[in-house]
């Protein structure tokens, strides 16, 4: 079906029904209307999106990088912007990384804060750079001439030019010291980066970079999750109920699964919230803060799972320290936080860096939600809701 | 008692007999790892349509071999891969299954997605790229590219024993495929080496009917059936288990019939008396 067919025929059901082809049909359309579509294509990032659902993790990767990719068409818009980043600071797919780095060129202004976010997708896919296409999502191999991830990333940088310029000394590594470990077409895209940044800054000299991040963690005015009965089950097969834990004390809250193969997602995830923990005990608040990590597959990941697991990621399991599975009511735990993950069947087919910081009320407070929580900053948060607890049980 | 130790010597010095002298066909595959020349010409080659079959499967097992230990290699993954998604659609067989195989190992998506399609169509076994049996061995190698739904229809209507022997390997265990794996472990037409796998597959998620029909085959014919040793582990490795008292029962069979069975049906014997602790 045409793009034009798919639209006059009204909006199609975006949801795991719709073929690969169709959802295409209907991105091009978007991207052939121009700027006014871009808003359109924004919620078509969202791994939990209904259409993902039920679609292989390739599959899943394919459509959202094609949709991704018509931002340098379009235009992107700001609310596509922490989409970019997660896909170029965590993702290890070449279409996701290329269409990530393609939309950046649809920026009405470059941004220097990008620069950082491209020069570490390089790291990710250098070892398993493909052959990408945008122009059609159904390509015909092999291809005559193509770009790869690559070259979208070193093309971009280009792009972004003095606002660039920070990264030459990353370039010029790569140049020198990881030079082996690329092909000549790619060396020679490295140096006509380094090339053309320079150039640019000695033509438009850089007058600030600001420093906002773009992903912002966010606080959050916490309202009952509505999941206080919910059973869960710890790494020892010890059940209990969602309030028994998540009430009382301020916790910190991660979302993981044992067979996560992106080390920038799960396995981070867990070593980050050890260090939260570790912190939180440096700091003197042992027994006032709970850390637990929630599986996203309560299938696979049983009690044995769950403790090797965490141990093989030095979690310090204790009565405030978890790992759990909710094994018959995860799917109440998902739509309470509107969790980013999606399946096909009981299995994960992609899902986003998520850790919340729940106040002694179990009430959600902050959310570090695509890139990995500072966790310095975590630890700060979690020391402030602490503090609030206290005040408010001595009436204060 | 004679260790490695004793034998540390003589293994040091043909190492470094071996390592004085790599043979001529060792240092012809070094060399090619360490040289973009001639990845890239081999590569070249490959996207050449004028390239015989012969050569085509020829290069394919090469770049194969070097891609285990060659640093050039995954400088030309982009190359290669494009080159090898062209021969997906080859007109020679054996050509085909070296670009598939190559290219599923490595998880390409496009090779998955190639494979997926052909599994769900209703083509005929001939006119598939490769045979179903081998469509799910190569898609099986990444856990999240074959789906449970895509596999229970092979298992249930195998275009050929050998597919469904690879459909029953790669099945989860879980409560959707117990019924369907434990028709076909009842059904003596069908082929062993599919039905002996199920067993350790089913074991732990409908326990209570693998236990009765274990027990109901077992006092039936005895250790001698072919099916009797997978029988006997398959009830070996119940974890732990609402059903103990019929579990136990069954164990107490098999360890009569023990003097019986044969080294197989012995060694699965012998896993009765190691229980595998439970999963808590």
């Amino acid at each position: 079906m045409r793009a034009d067919a798919v639209i006059e025929a009204g909006l199609p059901r975006l949801d795991g029904s719709l073929s690969e082809q169709t959802f295409a049909a209907l991105v091009d359309r978007l991207r052939q209307r121009g700027g006014e579509s871009a808003p359109d294509l924004v919620p078509l990032l969202s791994v939990s999106h209904e259409v993902f659902r039920g679609r292989f993790a390739s599959s899943a990767a394919r459509m959202r990088a094609y949709a991704m990719a018509a931002f340098h068409d379009t235009g992107l818009p700001d609310q596509a912007v922490p989409y970019v980043v997660e896909v170029l600071e965590t993702s290890f797919d070449p279409n996701l990384v290329a269409a990530a780095a393609r939309a950046v060129r649809g920026m009405a202004v470059p941004d220097a804060r990008l620069a950082d976010y491209l020069i570490r997708s390089i790291y990710n896919i250098w070892q398993n750079d493909q052959p990408v296409s945008f122009e059609s999502y159904d390509v015909s191999w092999p291809l005559t001439s193509f770009s790869t991830a690559l070259l979208e990333v070193l093309g971009t940088l280009a792009w972004l030019a003095a606002s660039a310029h920070h990264v030459i000394p990353e370039l010029e590594t790569l140049l020198s010291t990881f030079s082996k470990r690329f092909n000549p077409r790619v060396r020679a895209s490295i140096a006509h980066c380094v090339e053309t940044l320079r150039s640019s800054a000695a033509d438009f000299p850089r007058t600030c970079c600001c420093s906002v991040p773009l992903v912002e963690s966010g606080a959050v005015t916490g309202e009952d999750l509505d999941i206080a009965s919910i059973e869960l089950e710890d790494q020892d097969g010890r059940r209990f109920e969602w309030r028994q834990f998540f009430r009382g004390k301020p916790s910190a809250l991660a979302f993981f699964y044992a067979t996560c193969m992106n080390p920038r997602k799960c396995a981070q995830t867990i070593y980050n919230l050890v260090n939260i923990h570790n912190g939180l005990l440096d700091a003197g608040l042992d027994g006032q803060v709970r850390v637990a990590a929630i599986t996203y597959d309560p299938q696979r990941d049983t009690p044995a799972v769950l403790r090797q697991y965490g141990e093989s990621k030095g979690m310090r399991f204790g009565a405030d320290c978890k790992m759990m599975r909710a094994p018959s009511q995860f799917d109440g735990v998902v739509d309470a936080f509107d969790l980013g993950v999606n399946y096909i069947g009981n299995q994960v087919n992609d899902h986003r860096v998520e850790l919340y910081l729940l106040d002694c009320e179990g009430k959600i407070a902050h959310a570090f939600l695509r890139l990995q929580a500072n966790p310095e900053h975590a630890i700060a948060e979690l020391a402030r809701l602490t503090s609030k607890s206290r005040a408010s049980a001595s009436g204060q | 008692m004679t260790t490695v130790s004793d034998y540390k010597a003589q293994l040091l010095q043909r190492l470094q007999k071996a390592g004085d002298q790599p043979d001529s066909g060792a240092q012809e595959m070094l060399d090619l790892a360490g040289s973009e020349e001639r990845i890239t010409a081999l590569i070249k080659l490959l996207s050449n349509p004028a390239t015989p079959a012969a050569d085509l499967v020829n290069a394919i097992g090469t770049l194969a071999a070097v891609s285990i230990f060659s640093k050039v290699l995954p400088t030309q993954s982009a190359e290669l891969t494009n080159a090898l998604r062209g021969l997906i659609n080859s007109p020679d067989a054996e050509v085909r299954r070296q670009a598939l195989s190559y290219l599923t190992l490595r998880g390409d998506a496009v090779a998955q997605q190639h494979l997926r399609s052909e599994l769900q169509s209703s083509k005929p076994e001939a006119d598939k790229s490769v045979p179903t049996s081998q469509a799910i061995a190569m898609l099986g190698v990444d856990k999240k590219a074959i789906d449970k739904a895509l596999l229970l229809n092979i298992a249930k209507n195998p275009p050929d024993d050998e597919s469904l022997v690879q459909a029953v390997r790669h099945l989860p265990a879980d409560k959707d495929t117990a019924a369907v794996l434990m028709g076909i472990l009842q059904d003596d037409s069908k082929p062993l080496a599919a039905r002996a796998l199920i067993p350790d597959i089913v074991n732990n998620v409908d326990s209570s009917a693998f236990t009765a029909y274990a027990k109901q085959k077992l006092e039936q014919y005895g250790a001698a059936s072919e099916i009797a040793p997978f029988l006997a582990s398959g009830v070996a490795n119940i974890q732990s288990d609402k059903n103990q008292h019929q579990v136990e029962e069954t164990k107490t069979l098999i360890r009569s019939l023990a003097a019986e069975g044969s080294d197989a049906f012995q060694k699965a014997v012998s896993q009765l008396n190691n229980p595998i602790l439970p999963d808590k």
